[in-house]
C-alpha cells in the first residue's frame, strides 16, 4: 500500500474526502487487502490512543512524557499511572498560580473576543486554543465569538457568541448560563453526581446527552438531540423531561405550559418575510406601511471586545435565536436578502455554522450595493452563494459539505446607512 | 447452555479493544467507538438474547456495534466518513478470523512502539488522538501546512504499525522450541 493511499484513508475518516475520493478509498479497500489490514491497524492505534488518554487524564502533552513505564507493566499500573498524571499536572503543568484551584476547562477553540474571570476578579482577555481554565465565568463578548471546551472527562461545551457561563467542577460538574447559548455534549456522569445547569428561569440535571441551551433574562430554551434532560421551572416548581429530538421552553410566566415539543425541522430551504415581529432576532421591526412592507432596521453592534483598539460598531440585522437551527445549508446554497440603504454602502453577509454540535466556521462575503439595482422604492436584491462566501479564519480550513446555520447576519461597516432588511431566504440549487 | 450475564460480561470486556476498532471503523471517531460499545454492552443483558457461545455473542456484537454506528451517521448526517456496506462487511469477516486477544496484544503493543517515536512525531500524535484535535488545528498548533501534517501522520502510522507486527512476531513462541 503506498504513502499517499494512506493518507487518502486518513483523510477520508476525517470527513476531509469529496465523493470521488471517498469512491476511491471504498475501492481501494475492496481490492486490497493491505489497505484492509491497515484500516483495522487505524483503528486499533486510534482507539487505544485514545484510551490511553481518558486514562492519564491527559491535558497538557507537551510537558508529559506519553508512556512512562514499559507496556508489560501497563496495565499493572493503570491506577498508579493516572495518579502519577494528576500529580504532574498539578505540580509541574499547571504553573504556580493555578495551583490553589484546579484546573476544570481546556479550551480546544477560540475565535474572536473571549474571556475568563472568577470571584476573585482576575480576568483574562487574550485566551487561546489549548489554555486551561479555573472555574471561573467564559465568556463570548460579541456575536461572531465562539468557544469550545472540554471537561477532564471529555464533557464538551460550545458556546455560541454572546454567551455567559459559570462553571466549576468539584466532583460535579455546575453550569450557570446567565445569556447566550451553549450546547453541552455531556459524558455519563455519576448517577448520585449529575452535572447541574442553572439559568435564570430553570435548573437541569444532566447524566449524559448532548443538548442546546439558550437562555435570556425572562426564558430558556432547552433542545435535546440525544438522551434526556429533567429541567425544573423556577417560577413555580414545574419539570418536564426533554428526550431526543425535543424542545422545551421554561419563562417567568408561570401560566405558560411547560410543553415539550418536537424540535422544528430544518431543511435546506428557510424564509422569512417578517410578516411579525421576530423573536429574538437583532434589529427593530417596523410593520407594513403603505407599499413599505414589515422590516426590520439595523442596530449597532459592537465588533471586537471593546477593550481592544480594533472594537468598531457596525449596524446589523441578525437573524438567530437561543441556539436553535435556522436551515441546513450546503456550498450551493443560496443566501438572498432583500434589503435597502439610505446611501450607497458595502455590506456583510454573515453565516455561523455548525456540524453535529459543533462550531464549523464564520463566513462572510462583502456585498456592495451598487452591484444591485434598487426597484422605485430603493429596495435591492444580494444573492450570495454559500460557495463563495469567505472563512473567517484559518480553521477549521474546508467548506463542510453541508452544517446546521445557527445565526447570521446583515450589516453594515462603521457607518449607518439605514440599512432595512424586507425579507431573508436560504435556498438550495441542488 | 446459554451464557450468564456474568460471563457476557467478561467476554465483552475481554473483546472491548477489538470491539472499540470495530465501531472506530464505522464512525471514525473514538469517543463515539466507545459509546457504542457501552450500547452494545447494554443491549447484550436484555433478557430476550441469548447466545450459546462467545463466538456468537462476538458476532452479534460486531453487527450491532456497525448498526448502531451506521445509524449514528445516518442521523448526524457523517455519511462522508462512512464506509460502504459491502465494505465493511469485508473488514469485519477478516477481523473475526483473527482472535480478540490479538487485537488487545496490538493495543498493548502500541503503548510499546510509542516510547520508540521521535519527540516531534510524539507531539503530533498528542495533539491528534490525546487531544482530540481536528488535523486543521494541529496543521495550526505545530505551525505546518495541512497536507504536511497528513503526510507525516500516515508515515508515522505505517511505521507502528510494522512495529506492532514486530514485537508480537518476537513474542510469539517460535517453531520447533
Amino acid at each position: 500500500m503506498k504513502d499517499h493511499e494512506v493518507e487518502l484513508l486518513l483523510r477520508h475518516r476525517d470527513g476531509q474526502a469529496d465523493a470521488g475520493q471517498s469512491a476511491k478509498v471504498n475501492e481501494l479497500l475492496r481490492r486490497d487487502p493491505e489497505a484492509r489490514a491497515m484500516l483495522r491497524s487505524l483503528a486499533v492505534q486510534a482507539t487505544a490512543m485514545a484510551d490511553l488518554a481518558a486514562t492519564l487524564r491527559i491535558q497538557s502533552p507537551p510537558q508529559r512524557p506519553l508512556l512512562p513505564v514499559s507496556a508489560s507493566r501497563w496495565k499493572a499500573m493503570r491506577p498508579w499511572l493516572s495518579a502519577a498524571a494528576m500529580v504532574m499536572l498539578l505540580g509541574i503543568v499547571i504553573p504556580q498560580e493555578l495551583r490553589r484551584e484546579p484546573a476544570v476547562l481546556t479550551l480546544m477553540v477560540v475565535h474572536g473576543a473571549v474571556s475568563w474571570t472568577n470571584d476573585h476578579g482576575e480576568l483574562q482577555s487574550d485566551l487561546a486554543d489549548g489554555a486551561v481554565l479555573r472555574a471561573g465565568t467564559l465568556a463570548t463578548e460579541n456575536d461572531e465569538a465562539v468557544a469550545e471546551a472540554r471537561f477532564a472527562d471529555g464533557t464538551r461545551l460550545m458556546l455560541g457568541g454572546g454567551t455567559r457561563l459559570t462553571f466549576s467542577d468539584s466532583g460535579q460538574k455546575r453550569l450557570m448560563l446567565h445569556e447566550g447559548t451553549f450546547t453541552a455534549e455531556v459524558k455519563p456522569q455519576p448517577a448520585q453526581r449529575p452535572m447541574l445547569v442553572r439559568t435564570t428561569t430553570a435548573a437541569m440535571e444532566v447524566l449524559g446527552t448532548v443538548f442546546t441551551l439558550g437562555n435570556t433574562a425572562d426564558q430558556t430554551l432547552l433542545n435535546v438531540d440525544q438522551g434526556r434532560v429533567q429541567l425544573k421551572r423556577l417560577v413555580d416548581g414545574g419539570t418536564a423531561q426533554v428526550t431526543a429530538d425535543q424542545s422545551v421552553r421554561a419563562s417567568i410566566d408561570n401560566a405558560a405550559s411547560l410543553k415539550v415539543e418536537p424540535q422544528p425541522e430544518s431543511s435546506f430551504h428557510w424564509r422569512t418575510d417578517l410578516t411579525s415581529p421576530p423573536e429574538g432576532w437583532k434589529g427593530t421591526w417596523l410593520p407594513q406601511d403603505g407599499t413599505t412592507p414589515n422590516r426590520m432596521a439595523a442596530v449597532p453592534r459592537l465588533v471586537g471586545n471593546g477593550v481592544n483598539p480594533s472594537s468598531a460598531t457596525h449596524y446589523c440585522v441578525m437573524v438567530g435565536y437561543l441556539g436553535q437551527r435556522l436551515a441546513q445549508i450546503r456550498p450551493e446554497s443560496v443566501v438572498n436578502v432583500r434589503y435597502r440603504t439610505r446611501q450607497p454602502a458595502t455590506l456583510r453577509v454573515f453565516v455561523n455554522l455548525c456540524v453535529d454540535h459543533r462550531w464549523a466556521g464564520n463566513f462572510e462575503q462583502a456585498v456592495s450595493s451598487n452591484e444591485h439595482p434598487a426597484d422605485k422604492d430603493g429596495w435591492r436584491q444580494a444573492s450570495v452563494r454559500f460557495a463563495d462566501m469567505q472563512r473567517m479564519i484559518v480553521q477549521p480550513r474546508d467548506l463542510p459539505p453541508q452544517a446546521d446555520v445557527m445565526m447570521m447576519f446583515l450589516s453594515s461597516y462603521e457607518r449607518a446607512v439605514g440599512l432595512e432588511v424586507a425579507e431573508i431566504s436560504i435556498t438550495s440549487q441542488p | 447452555m446459554a451464557l450468564t450475564h456474568p460471563e457476557i460480561i467478561r467476554t465483552l470486556l475481554a473483546a472491548r479493544p477489538r470491539l472499540l476498532a470495530a465501531a472506530w471503523v464505522v464512525v471514525a471517531d473514538a469517543h463515539l467507538a466507545e459509546d457504542i460499545f457501552q450500547t452494545v454492552s447494554v443491549r447484550a443483558m436484555e433478557p430476550e438474547l441469548e447466545f450459546a457461545s462467545e463466538p456468537a455473542l462476538l458476532s452479534w456484537a460486531h453487527v450491532v456495534a456497525r448498526r448502531e454506528g451506521l445509524q449514528w451517521l445516518r442521523k448526524h448526517r457523517r455519511e462522508s466518513v462512512g464506509l460502504d456496506e459491502d465494505v465493511l462487511e469485508l473488514v469485519e469477516s477478516e477481523w473475526v478470523l483473527t482472535s480478540v486477544e490479538q487485537t488487545s496484544r496490538e493495543a498493548e503493543m502500541l503503548a510499546e512502539c510509542l516510547k520508540t517515536v521521535s519527540e516531534a512525531s510524539r507531539r503530533l500524535l498528542e495533539l491528534r488522538y490525546f487531544e482530540d484535535r481536528s488535523c486543521g488545528e494541529v496543521a495550526d498548533v505545530i505551525g505546518c501546512g495541512l497536507d504536511a501534517v497528513y503526510q507525516r501522520l500516515s508515515r508515522l502510522h505505517r511505521a507502528l504499525k510494522t512495529c506492532i507486527e514486530t514485537r508480537i512476531a518476537q513474542n510469539e513462541p517460535q517453531l520447533g522450541t
